[in-house]
């Protein structure tokens, strides 16, 4: 039976673990959910102007354009993701080695 | 001394995480930097490429994001050369000179994608939105559809202007995916009408003829491209004649075995018979129906006969 002190310092010292990793992982990821949900603004903005009847040649070059933009954050939204995670990992794996 | 203790805690700190660790966990406003270089190359390079070019987007997208995964192993690799604890004894100017050297590299490399592009590969990225605009068609996307026409007729109209030269079975291939699309009906026959149009037109501008080896044929000229040549009788037939340079009405008679050469092509819709007709540096006025569509497709893909015996509505 694990005493409330284990639990409170099992909490802790995991917390002190990751704490580094898991700041630069949630930060990285409210900014990049903050431009894309900018961007999914965006994309609304544009099925409106198609509705108010907006030249459809011009919102042709403007879909292209908010394409491009999104492609690119959530290319490296996740290409981030995955390195962090591969990168995180390689650590923890490699103090556990260390400690032996 | 107090200089020397802080660098001896941050060496031991580096010392501690590596530089892979560094650049993803510790080092946010290099990261962030990092990341808004490549964001803005993939942005840039795609839009200026599927907008100004007019080229592919599925293409495009293969080529932005290696560009932009370049960019990060850039950014990494220059992180790892910065925080190294010997950086600081690398003179200045050997920085900005190899910094300078890569912009130099990049922006040659895409300046030789770009020229590869306008000579070879235009056939392609056309095909690539055809067969992207049959696809929409058969899966109900009639408006996507519509675009990826819009935009292979104007790479296809690029591709004329440029007389660059393609395999015939491009020709035979892009019949068919637009006769799919003109079956459709609405908005996209127009457009598919549009597409058969520009293709014809750059067949023809892809043909060659020896006027000098075919002493056996009729050789009509206009002198001028507001010039016709007029059958003495309605319904003549028109055997083994070359006609060059003339705007000319092509409905209401037979043509069989002839050339038309830097001709204007006008189609009203009356009946036709075409046997063994070519056209070399022509452009099409055609009635927009069903059998203007047929001339259209006839021009681009000849295949011996064509037969419009009565005038149809489209």
């Amino acid at each position: 039976m694990l005493k409330e002190s284990d639990l409170s310092h099992f909490a802790a010292s995991t917390w002190a673990d990751i704490r580094d990793r898991m700041i630069a992982i949630v930060g990285d990821a409210c900014l990049f959910f903050l431009m894309l949900f900018v961007l999914f603004v965006v994309f609304l903005a544009l099925h409106a102007m198609a509705r108010f009847g907006y030249p459809k040649e011009r919102l042709d070059t403007f879909e292209t354009l908010h394409y491009w933009a999104y492609l690119a954050i959530l290319f490296i939204f996740l290409l981030d993701l995955i390195a962090k995670t591969v990168v995180g990992l390689w650590r923890g794996i490699k103090k556990n080695v260390s400690q032996f | 001394m107090l200089v020397s203790s802080s660098s001896n805690t941050q060496r031991g700190a580096s010392a501690e995480h590596s530089t892979l660790f560094d650049f993803f966990f510790q080092r946010t406003s290099y990261r962030w930097g990092t990341y808004s270089i490549a964001a803005l190359v993939i942005f840039i390079y795609g839009a200026f490429n599927e907008i100004a070019l007019g080229r592919a987007g599925t293409e495009v997208t293969q080529e932005a994001l290696t560009l932009g995964a370049v960019v990060l192993v850039v950014g990494l690799i220059s992180h790892a050369v910065v925080s190294h604890p010997k950086a600081s004894s690398i003179p200045r100017s050997y920085g900005i000179s190899l910094g300078f050297a890569s912009c130099v590299v990049v922006v040659a490399l895409l300046i030789a994608n770009t020229h590869d592009f306008s000579l070879t590969a235009k056939d392609v990225a056309a095909q690539d939105d055809l067969m992207r605009a049959v696809y929409d068609v058969e899966h109900g996307k009639v408006q996507a559809a519509t675009k990826a026409t819009r935009k292979a007729e104007t790479l296809i109209a690029a591709a004329a202007q440029s007389d660059m030269a393609v395999d015939p079975a491009f020709f035979v291939d892009a019949t068919k995916s637009i006769a799919k699309l003109h079956n459709k009906g609405g908005d996209l026959r127009i457009e598919a009408f549009n597409l058969q149009q520009q293709l014809a037109a750059y067949r023809s501008t892809l043909g060659q003829v020896d006027v000098g080896s075919l002493s056996n044929y009729m050789h009509l000229v206009c002198s001028s491209d507001k010039q016709e040549w007029f059958p003495p009788t309605k319904s003549f037939i028109v055997t083994g004649a070359i006609v060059e340079g003339c705007k000319q009405h092509i409905d209401e008679l037979q043509w069989h075995d002839v050339i038309f050469v830097n001709s204007r092509i006008i189609y009203r819709g009356g009946p036709l018979r075409f046997d063994n007709v070519t056209f070399v540096n022509c452009t099409f006025s055609v009635e927009r129906n069903d059998d203007g569509f047929k001339l259209l497709q006839y021009a681009t893909t000849p295949d011996g006969l064509l037969e419009i015996v009565s005038k149809t509505s489209g």
